[in-house]
């Protein structure tokens, strides 16, 4: 049947073939043949009461939120859609209250004072940059190099931990409404 | 993977009393299932001691949400989503896993049922049977885990392109390319290993 020696060649040979010549619904029924004859594992004996004493240990629980905190929560959200509900009205009482004139006054005051914001921006760029260069006189030594790198290190290593403390086990949800 | 007719009762009685705190029939599930999960798991996870614990966390996890079953569904296709999820994410935690290919289960490693022999079979078509299994078995260890998982799945639990796009999280379509390039891919190694076609026959 073929050309390897084989005792029991036909199954495989048949699915072969019909892989080969492409006929797709003789090649999945002929493997689904093979494969029925393979062996599954067996579990150790007990298994199922292994499973049955693990599965009656009590869970230890983990409230992420406690009760307090959900329920102010719960206040905010209930206050929030309050003020939401009050805010066409509040809108056509600020309305009335504004004037043009006094908008445009407003405006230009506080462009104004902008610009005396930047301007003191500017000094505290002159301050950053003596900042700078001490910083980079301090990365000069060696010292204070490796001290870094080192924090950097341990910064690393320590988010990797965090990463894998706080890293969720995949939800059951998904599983639980499979067909 | 259907409850038998009869008195043996069926997967959704078996539940819906587990359900209602009878250890006894959860129990009655696993038994029914433990081999069907193991052996899906075993498709991902080699060493048959760690399957074997990962299984035993899939039927905890679903004892313990047994509450969310649909019995409008499948519960093996239900059992195979969690042991799916529960060996990924084994499998995240502890990369690498390193098994020779030249060893396979059924030599050695862990429990395995013996061939499912029709009766009346002789001992010559027992061996052939046996060999031929092995064979396939060597072959499989060759592919990667998805495709070894989505014949598993399709072949040996015989599981519908819909059940087992449900359980592994894919697209229908991508069922379809992936079962059909892992067929093509068993079929290359196999020929590998010296199984052909004959010529006045392909």
């Amino acid at each position: 049947m073929h050309d390897h020696h084989h005792p029991n060649p036909d199954p495989l040979a048949q699915w072969l073939e019909a892989e080969t010549a492409g006929r797709e619904t003789e090649a999945e029924a002929a493997l689904g043949l093979i494969f029925r004859t393979l062996p599954q594992p067996v579990p150790r004996p007990g298994f199922a009461d292994r499973v049955l004493r693990a599965a009656l240990v009590p869970q230890v629980v983990v409230q992420v939120w406690p009760v307090w905190l959900r329920a102010v929560i719960a206040a905010c959200l209930v206050l929030a859609s309050l003020g939401v509900a009050t805010l066409p009205t509040v809108g056509v009482a600020v309305g009335r209250m504004v004037r043009p004139a006094e908008v445009l006054a407003a405006a230009a005051g506080r462009l104004v004072a902008a610009f005396d914001w930047m301007a003191q921006g500017l000094a505290i760029f002159e301050a950053l940059r003596g900042m700078r260069s001490a910083l980079l006189q301090a990365l000069g030594a060696p010292p204070v190099l490796v001290a870094l790198l080192l924090l950097l290190l341990i910064s690393v290593l320590g988010f990797r931990g965090l990463v894998g403390l706080i890293a969720p086990e995949r939800s059951l949800d998904h599983a639980s409404t499979t067909g | 993977m259907e409850p038998s007719r009869g008195q043996t009762p069926t997967d959704v009685e078996l539940v819906a009393r587990s359900l209602a705190g009878d250890q006894e029939a959860f129990r009655q599930l696993v038994l029914r299932f433990e081999r069907p999960v193991l052996s899906v798991i075993s498709r991902l996870i080699r060493d048959p001691a760690t399957a074997e614990d990962v299984a035993q966390e899939t039927f905890v996890k679903a004892y313990r949400h047994l509450a969310r079953y649909e019995p409008e569904h499948r519960l093996a296709s239900w059992l195979f989503k969690i042991a799916h999820n529960t060996a990924i994410d084994h499998l995240r935690r502890r990369r690498p896993e390193t098994v020779p290919l030249e060893t396979p289960s059924s030599e050695g490693e862990g429990n395995w049922e013996k061939f499912p022999a029709p009766e009346h079979e002789g001992p010559e078509a027992q061996t052939a049977r046996a060999e031929l299994a092995r064979a396939v078995e060597l072959a499989l260890r060759e592919l990667r885990e998805q495709y070894r998982e989505i014949l598993e799945l399709r072949f040996q639990q015989g599981l519908s392109y819909e059940e087992i796009a449900e359980i592994m999280g894919l697209a229908l379509g991508t069922v379809k390319v992936q079962l059909h390039r892992a067929r093509k891919q068993l079929a290359e190694r196999l020929r590998a290993r010296g199984f052909h076609v004959p010529e006045d026959r392909g």
